[in-house]
């Protein structure tokens, strides 16, 4: 068994991995060059180490990392990184969409960084298999709308003519709109199926399935957020630029949903995702 | 060309102002104090409108049957939820080891609809185990007895995540627990009374474990208080909480303090008080709501049928045809 300080060097030796990863991203995207190949091994290996590292803490502790905020942002990064690299893996005319989703995870691993990886202690509301079911349904649907925000970037930096050159190689802006609201339709599936688990969770954790605390409001809003758009898209059919706003404006109010709001309440609906 | 009424009514513009009101009246909801039932209570009815005249005027809408039954899945969580809040309870009570709920509740909360079945309820409050680490509460765990259908008490354990069900009424074991010190009362007439008294909820008041006494049809009135000479919840590790090995109480009347450990006795002019010994108290959150099991099903249908219309809309059609040098 590690000791607490060296599980923590193996966590960074995968955000080092997933770093070289990034950065290979956006220097291929700059130079015009596609080691496509090389970023997937690299993604894979770095989430081959992350594993580790969080099954070394999981073990240690006796609980997953549900609790604070390295916990959390360590998780999420796991996650969003599963995702993304399946997506990457198997969706190969948007993977120079690389180069803006990982940087926005630097954001997170940066965040990770500055928070305090001490040892937590479960309350025992978590001592149920609909954590699980609540907390992996939510892992999908953040993770189907950030692979949407990789498309909806390259929607906005086409429209605002940064790296209009570059990103040619990628599909036209009508085609990565159609894709991106493919994957907030799955984000919907997934945030409904969240909040089922969750209310299921919440009537044994607490007795009452829905209780509009803040996180459970800020979820609903974030619900209705990503309905409003889709309805909108159906309504007015918007031009691509329009639905990349509405994306990015769904991830943001998921993004503090997640990582902002469980951390500026009391409620004891404290466990983020 | 002017739509007609039920058109408009039938319009996905209104359908857009309707989740546009719905998101507003909630974050309305969460930023007021003041009342908002109708903050969401109009958006709702306008999309239930909304939807049942899309239904009859779009007929494309109704040959979309997934899209369909999403909506009227939805339609039928609003009405579960209306009915729900309108027949809800949520209160609470306390019950010593070896007692029997017999229906009393404190802190009701309930709808206007809900008709209290609770003093059909009875069970018994056999055993409690309460499990502090690290000096946290870690949960309850409850062995409580109900008599069963052959007339024979059958025993059930229930937890903090695990409810007695019994009337449809959920009995979770709260985090609220306690000391009782047990007083048996004997007057010079003869009279026995039995006083159990609920000390404070041990977990948050720790230090402040005193309580009144009230003894002889109230005609004797001691203040009790816990010595602290044990520590009951260790800093450190795993505790299951249990009463004093040896409970020492401190009884005040007036100005007169007597120190008394179990079996010992207190006598006054009017009778006899003995500290017959402590056991623990369980605190109890009980909710109904009769819409639960129906309103998950309709959250079921509704997740299942806008998966089927998504499959049929975008997932079953390939989004894009790659070209041969992307196949790399």
């Amino acid at each position: 068994m590690l000791d607490p300080s060296q599980e923590l060097l193996v966590q960074w030796s995968a955000l080092i991995i997933y770093v070289i990863a990034g950065t290979t991203a956006i220097i291929s995207l700059v130079m015009k060059k596609r080691p496509e190949r090389a970023i997937l091994a690299m993604l894979v290996l770095g989430l081959v180490v992350h594993t580790i590292y969080i099954a070394l803490r999981w073990e240690r502790l006796g609980h997953g990392p549900f609790n604070s905020m390295f916990e959390i942002l360590s998780s999420n990064i796991w996650s969003l990184l599963v995702i993304f690299t399946l997506a990457y893996w198997r969706i190969k005319p948007i993977r120079a969409t690389a180069a803006i989703v990982l940087p926005l995870l630097f954001i997170m691993m940066g965040w990770m960084l500055l928070a305090h990886p001490g040892d937590t202690q479960v309350p025992p509301t978590y001592d149920t298999i609909w954590l699980f079911i609540h907390i992996g349904f939510g892992k999908i649907f953040l993770g189907a709308v950030l692979i949407s925000v990789g498309m909806a970037g390259v929607i906005l930096m086409r429209h605002y003519g940064l790296a209009v050159e570059r990103l040619a190689r990628l599909p036209s802006s009508e085609k990565l709109d159609d894709l991106a609201y493919r994957f907030m339709a799955l984000g919907l599936i997934f945030d409904s199926l969240m909040l089922i688990a969750g209310a299921i969770w919440a009537q044994d954790a607490w007795g009452r399935y829905w209780a509009w605390d803040p996180l459970e409001t800020w979820s609903f809003l974030t619900w209705v957020l990503l309905g409003l758009a889709i309805h909108v898209r159906v309504t007015w059919k918007p031009s691509p630029v329009v639905g990349a706003i509405m994306v990015m404006s769904v991830f943001v109010l998921a993004f503090l949903n997640f990582f902002g709001i469980p951390f500026l309440t009391m409620s004891p609906h404290q466990g983020a995702v | 060309m002017m739509r007609k009424p039920l058109s408009l009514l039938a319009s996905l513009e209104l359908t857009l102002i309707g989740i546009s009101a719905l998101g507003l009246g909630t974050l309305y909801a969460y930023l007021t104090t003041a009342d908002y039932t109708y903050a969401l209570a109009l958006p709702l009815l306008v999309l239930a409108l909304n939807l049942l005249a899309a239904i009859v005027d779009n007929p494309k809408f109704r040959q979309q049957v997934p899209l369909l039954i999403f909506h009227i899945a939805l339609l039928a969580i609003i009405l579960l939820v209306a009915w729900g809040r309108m027949t809800y309870m949520i209160g609470r009570s306390e019950l010593a080891v070896g007692e029997w709920y017999d229906g009393d509740v404190m802190d009701v909360v309930s709808g206007p609809w809900h008709r209290s079945k609770l003093e059909q309820v009875r069970f018994l409050n056999q055993n409690n185990e309460v499990r502090y680490l690290n000096g946290i509460y870690a949960g309850s765990r409850n062995t409580v007895g109900i008599i069963g259908k052959n007339g024979l008490l059958q025993t059930i354990t229930i937890a903090t995540q695990k409810p007695l069900v019994i009337e449809g009424y959920r009995f979770y074991p709260s985090q609220h627990h306690g000391l009782v010190a047990d007083f048996i009362w004997q007057g010079v007439n003869g009279d026995t009374e039995i006083a159990a008294v609920h000390l404070p909820s041990y977990g948050y008041n720790a230090i402040r474990q005193n309580m009144e006494l009230t003894a002889n049809d109230g005609a004797e009135r001691f203040w009790v208080q816990l010595e602290e000479d044990e520590t009951l919840i260790r800093k450190q590790g795993e505790t299951l909480f249990t009463p004093p090995d040896l409970p020492r109480v401190v009884l005040r009347q007036n100005d007169e303090r007597w120190v008394m450990r179990p079996g010992e006795r207190l006598r006054t002019a009017d009778g006899t008080l003995l500290f017959s010994g402590m056991r623990e108290w369980s605190g109890y959150v009980i909710h109904y709501d009769p819409a639960r099991t129906a309103l998950l099903a309709a959250a079921i249908m509704a997740v299942l049928a806008l998966a089927a219309h998504f499959w049929k809309k975008y997932f079953s059609v390939p989004w894009l045809v790659e070209r041969e040098d992307e196949k790399s």
